[in-house]
């Protein structure tokens, strides 16, 4: 499994999050990628893709919004990035 | 020189804030929120470090709800122009700043609801002039000019009964009362970061809860959602657009850290002790007239005089001139606050004190005033 990346709206959301999942896994922000940022400039916190379920719970438990999850893969040396539902 | 002038701002810091402020600037005055790269991420944080702190000082629901600004009047602006619509009411009291004053002048109806002549609102009289328009109440939590605080709690609840949002200008409380916005019904909190939480000059921040929907005031690039042309609706974004001033937000968490450390209870106790102490001093001197509340009940550490028949400006000028302590004389932008208290026709000698006062600012100026009242008979 690849690298699961989790997509939100601000930078304060996206450093609430890093927060409250830094000490359970490792975490980084980084500048979401143009492919899956949509709108535009954005933030996500990438983890490691197993860590799905713990960083789903932990969401939940405080609320906060997300805009999406998406696991980062390489495909002929290339990212690519499939959504979760 | 004493300085006495901490309503206006903390001239002295703790040494933290400072060493923050000079560190931050050094290695982390990067654009937080407007990249990818190691710095603006790391300044990021450390803004979010803040709102984080402040957030739980605060008692607000999440960091998110904390949107950093200048200084409080802009926050104010920002609220009441962003929640507030053209044919919406307001009530408002004669104790408040022009911050607010002159912002509702330009912008909708509003009720000013008179005060006591010791700086006063009652509460029900808030509730009096509620109208089936009024969609905003703005009180000012203590006062700059002479230091009465309000039942902040109690207009909470009357705002929640009537359904009517409810904005608190903090300018002159946070970090030197206790506040808890969520127990005292507060809707958005305007908040001055270089007063009680001794940051920086150039750090204010709005509080915004969840049940409130700002339309933004100010719009522009917020790092955030960049192909769309509409501000981003989700707080802090929607009132961050333009570069935070990250250094100087980073050292207001500094800030936050020395008055948690101290106690906020024991700041306000130390602070409260001084004015009545000066109260008690300048009340015994038959030339000085005292305004506002004379005891520790319902104030804070600002004290309001005049020595009689003379210019509260003159006044000030002489205590900064010839014995070195710095006061603001005047009206400070909060005429209708002096007509209240009675001190309209000359306005005030304002001395207001700060963690760093000492019993011996305390006495030191009311030698002076007492030298001065004597040297005009």
């Amino acid at each position: 499994m690849g690298n699961l990346l989790i997509t939100v709206g601000s930078v304060t959301t996206a450093n609430r999050l890093n927060h409250l999942l830094s000490g359970a896994m490792w975490t980084r922000i980084i500048h979401t990628p143009i492919k899956i940022s949509g709108g535009g400039c954005s933030y996500s916190i990438i983890t490691k893709g197993e860590n799905l379920e713990q960083v789903k719970r932990i969401i939940n438990a405080n609320n906060l919004k997300i805009k999406g999850f998406f696991i980062e893969m390489e495909a002929k040396g290339e990212k690519v990035y499939h959504a979760l539902s | 020189m004493l300085y006495l002038d901490n309503a206006a701002t903390t001239l002295k810091k703790p040494a933290r804030v400072f060493g923050s402020m000079i560190y931050n600037t050094f290695f982390y005055s990067a654009n937080a929120g407007h990249g990818g790269h190691f710095y603006s991420l790391k300044t990021a944080s450390r803004v979010y470090e803040t709102s984080e702190k402040l957030a739980e000082f605060l008692g607000c629901e999440t960091p998110e709800r904390i949107a950093f600004t200048q200084n409080a009047t802009y926050a104010l602006n920002l609220g009441i122009k962003g929640y507030v619509k053209k044919g919406d009411h307001v009530v408002t009291t004669a104790m408040e700043h022009n911050s607010v004053l002159r912002t509702l002048e330009e912008w909708c109806e509003y009720t000013v609801v008179d005060a006591e002549k010791d700086g006063t609102i009652r509460p029900e009289k808030i509730r009096r002039a509620i109208t089936p328009k009024t969609k905003l109440i703005v009180v000012n939590h203590a006062s700059n000019v002479c230091g009465t605080v309000q039942n902040i709690e109690k207009i909470g609840k009357i705002a929640k009964e009537m359904g009517v949002a409810f904005m608190v200008d903090g300018a002159q409380s946070v970090g030197v009362i206790p506040i808890d916005v969520k127990k005292m019904g507060i809707d958005m909190l305007a908040i001055s970061g270089h007063k009680g939480l001794m940051s920086p000059l150039g750090v204010g921040a709005l509080y915004v809860s969840e049940k409130i929907e700002l339309e933004p005031f100010i719009t522009g690039g917020t790092g955030s959602d960049s192909k769309n042309l509409n501000q981003p609706r989700q707080m802090p974004d929607i009132l961050h657009s333009g570069t935070l001033n990250a250094p100087a937000i980073i050292a207001c968490g500094r800030g936050i850290d020395y008055i948690n450390k101290k106690g906020i209870r024991e700041i306000e106790e130390q602070e409260v002790y001084l004015a009545v102490r000066l109260i008690e001093k300048l009340k015994n001197m038959d030339k000085v007239i005292v305004y506002g509340k004379t005891s520790k009940e319902g104030r804070n550490s600002t004290v309001l005089f005049n020595i009689k028949g003379k210019d509260s400006t003159e006044v000030s000028g002489i205590l900064n001139d010839r014995f070195g302590i710095c006061t603001r004389g005047g009206y400070h932008c909060a005429y209708l606050a002096h007509k209240a208290i009675g001190s309209d026709k000359t306005g005030g000698v304002r001395a207001s004190f700060g963690i760093f006062n000492t019993i011996y600012s305390v006495d030191s100026l009311a030698d002076s005033v007492y030298k001065m009242s004597k040297s005009w008979e």
